[in-house]
């Protein structure tokens, strides 16, 4: 009996040892990242559909979920509507929108990225937050406008892992993202 | 028969004495008389004289015609000569009337009185005589030759004998006259006899007629013409004749009452004729009756026969159906006790039903409870998914917390690295949350369905119930139905066991009953016999009968 016994606790441990161990491993790749590069770009990574995006973390003020999304009339198409966080009225913006990028899959749509700059401040429509990760913007690939539909001028580059990472400064610096008369009207 | 002796006697004394006294003693003692008072005396009155021959004559011929037609009626056939001797004297006395005294006149009054005399005479000749043809018509032959006689004498007077000369009668005459006078007194004495034979009035009649007759024709020979002699036997004569009538008279009255007779045997013929065939209509009957009492009375004795042979099939069906009957009861006793053990099964079927009800009423029971502790158990799970969407919330939250500390790690340079790491394991907490909370999701999807399909089988499961307690109380139903029937049969075959054994009892009686039909019909059977032979018997007498009748009428 407590030979058996002796077994099953040795075993046991040894099971907690594994799952440690593959822990510890994920959390290696991320420090051998850090380490090898001088200077790691965060982003906050993000599901839309079925692409994966990347926004940096510097232009993040945080995630928030989609709750109580209150649609206007007479505004361009990527904006959904407005929120309130926190006693702030916010637009909700969907990049695919904006991008023209055809919609494919089941969206969620259940979470905002709040994205500011400067006095602009918006959200983001995401599937899913996944995180945030540290990238190397040495290995960042210059975008491919076929595959990812989206103009390169509003990218930053594209992952190894597929990761899209949006140059969401310049987004927020496009006059087009503005809501007013006449870029609606340009717009159409 | 000494009365009717002397009767007779007395009655042929009275007749002796009659013929005596009017035929010769009144004569005698006339004529005597006569003499001694007139002598010598002549009454000559032709007219009166002719008047009493004519008289006399026509007197004699209706006496003769009276004779001829009673001789024709009667037996009495001596007539033929009585009626031939009136009918010549009639007719030659009737010439003598008419003639003028003379030869002629004494010829024709002698003639005559020969005649009568003659034919009188004859009827001492045996009847057969009388029979013959010809006496028939004597009578009709003697009035022709009186005729003849009479026409030749009237005509001829020359060629007759002389029978008066000088006042006196001749010898001739005379004798002829006595002759006759005799010839009659010997018809009187015939007629004498014949009136001791029969006692008949004529004959009595006859022979006073006869004797006065005789009387005048003896006392011609004494007389002179016209003298009182003389009238005196015409006289006789003359009474004679008048007897003639009276017997005429008589034999009229006779004749009458024979007539009237007759005509009462004819009614009386007539009535026994209709008797008679009354007799022979009513032997027919009697007969065509016979006959038919006997095909009867054969086809009864045919008929008493089949019945004894029917008896004896009825008696044995009687047997069978008394056997059957016996049999019947056994049935129905059995049925009955049969019927008895159903009642029991019945009974205790009713109580299994019951039994079923209440046992299907508390399945009923449970499987509410079922369907409450299933519901209970739902909203329970339904409870826990609540719980767990709240964790999987706070997951959520927990995550975007990770996500927001980790973007605020970064934000805050090498400070925040360690932070970094403590928002990466909250983040990986709320990964491991969101995934318990996940496969809890599954299994309490799991259990709903398993709940929904427990709520579905409970409410199925209920409905069965219902639908077996139904049934059930169906089956009750149908058992107590089925419990009426068979008491109802029950009684039934009590009945049957009951009117089977009154059929036995009856059966047993109608046993003796039909040896007792059985009896009556041998009885009935010799009695067919005995009217048979009644009837044969009445059959032969009816024919007898006939025979008889048959013979009377012709």
């Amino acid at each position: 009996m407590e030979k058996s016994s002796t077994i099953e606790r040795k075993k046991l441990p040894d099971d907690e040892a594994s799952v440690l161990k593959r822990r510890a491993q994920a959390l290696a790749v991320k420090r051998l990242s850090k380490k090898s590069k001088g200077k790691i770009l965060f982003v906050a990574e993000f599901l839309l559909g079925e692409e994966r995006y990347g926004i940096e973390v510097s232009l993040m003020q945080e995630v928030y979920p989609l709750r109580e999304l209150t649609p206007l009339p007479g505004i361009p198409p990527f904006i959904l509507g407005i929120i309130n966080v926190r006693g702030k009225i916010l637009p909700v913006m969907n990049i695919k929108k904006f991008f023209d990028i055809p919609e494919k899959g089941i969206t969620e749509l259940n979470r905002v990225l709040i994205v500011a700059k400067g006095k602009m401040v918006t959200g983001i429509l995401a599937d899913e937050v996944l995180g945030v990760r540290g990238i190397n913007p040495d290995e960042l690939q210059p975008p491919m406008a076929t595959l990812t539909g989206i103009k390169s001028e509003y990218l930053r580059g594209i992952t190894a892992g597929h990761l899209i990472v949006l140059d969401m400064a310049r987004i927020l610096d496009d006059p087009d993202i503005i809501v007013n008369k006449n870029a609606y009207q340009r717009k159409e | 028969m000494n009365n009717m002796e002397t009767s007779k006697e007395s009655r042929f004394l009275y007749g002796l004495l009659t013929i005596l006294i009017a035929g010769i003693l009144i004569p005698v003692g006339c004529h005597f008389i006569i003499h001694a008072v007139w002598i010598e005396s002549v009454w000559n009155q032709i007219p009166l004289h002719s008047t009493m021959e004519a008289v006399g004559a026509i007197s004699l011929i209706i006496l003769a015609a009276l004779l001829q037609s009673l001789q024709k009626e009667n037996e009495s056939s001596h007539y033929v000569w009585i009626a031939s001797g009136l009918m010549g004297m009639g007719l030659l006395n009737a010439f003598h009337a008419a003639v003028f005294p003379g030869n002629q006149f004494v010829w024709l009054y002698c003639i005559a009185a020969f005649l009568g005399g003659f034919f009188f005479f004859l009827v001492w000749l045996p009847d057969e005589v009388a029979r013959k043809p010809f006496a028939m018509s004597l009578p009709f032959i003697t009035l022709i030759t009186a005729a003849v006689i009479g026409i030749v004498s009237v005509t001829s007077p020359d060629s007759l004998p002389l029978m008066i000369f000088e006042g006196r009668f001749t010898l001739f005459a005379k004798w002829m006259n006595v002759i006759a006078g005799i010839l009659f007194s010997l018809t009187a004495v015939y007629f004498l006899l014949r009136f001791q034979r029969g006692l008949l009035i004529e004959d009595v009649i006859l022979a006073v007629l006869c004797a006065l007759f005789g009387s005048a024709a003896v006392m011609f020979p004494l007389s002179t013409a016209w003298s009182p002699d003389w009238w005196l036997w015409h006289l006789m004569r003359m009474s004679a004749c008048l007897l003639s009538v009276i017997y005429v008279f008589s034999a009229f009255r006779k004749i009458n009452s024979l007539t009237l007779r007759i005509a009462e045997r004819e009614q009386a013929r007539t009535v026994l004729e209709g008797v008679l065939t009354q007799v022979s209509e009513t032997v027919n009957v009697l007969s065509s009756a016979s006959t038919e009492i006997l095909t009867s009375t054969t086809q009864i004795a045919a008929a008493a026969l089949e019945t004894a042979t029917a008896i004896t099939q009825t008696t044995s069906t009687v047997e069978e159906v008394r056997q059957t009957a016996q049999l019947a009861n056994q049935k129905a006793l059995n049925v009955q006790e049969s019927s008895r053990n159903v009642t029991e099964s019945v009974q205790k079927g009713s109580n299994s039903v019951m039994e079923t009800i209440e046992g299907m009423e508390h399945i009923r029971q449970q499987m509410l409870t079922i369907a409450d502790i299933v519901m209970n158990l739902s909203e329970q799970s339904q409870t826990i998914g609540e719980i767990t969407s709240t964790v999987n919330d706070i997951a959520d939250q927990s995550n975007l917390l990770a996500v927001n500390a980790a973007i605020e790690a970064v934000k805050a340079g090498e400070q925040g690295l360690g932070f970094s790491v403590v928002a990466q394991e909250i983040r990986n907490l709320s990964e491991q949350s969101k995934q318990a909370t996940l496969q809890i999701r599954t299994i309490l999807n799991a259990v709903q369905k398993g709940v929904n399909k427990a709520v579905l089988a409970t409410e199925q499961g209920t409905k069965a119930v219902d639908t077996g307690s139904i049934q059930a109380k169906q089956s009750g139903e149908a058992i107590m139905l089925l419990s009426e029937s068979i008491n109802e049969a029950m009684k039934a075959t009590v009945q049957i066991a009951a009117s089977s054994q009154q059929q036995l009892a009856g059966m047993d009686q109608i046993a003796p009953a039909m040896e007792s039909i059985q009896q009556a019909m041998a009885l009935n059977a010799s009695g067919a016999g005995q009217t048979q032979n009644a009837a044969q018997n009445l059959h032969d007498l009816g024919q007898r009968l006939k025979v008889l009748v048959e013979k009377f009428q012709v």
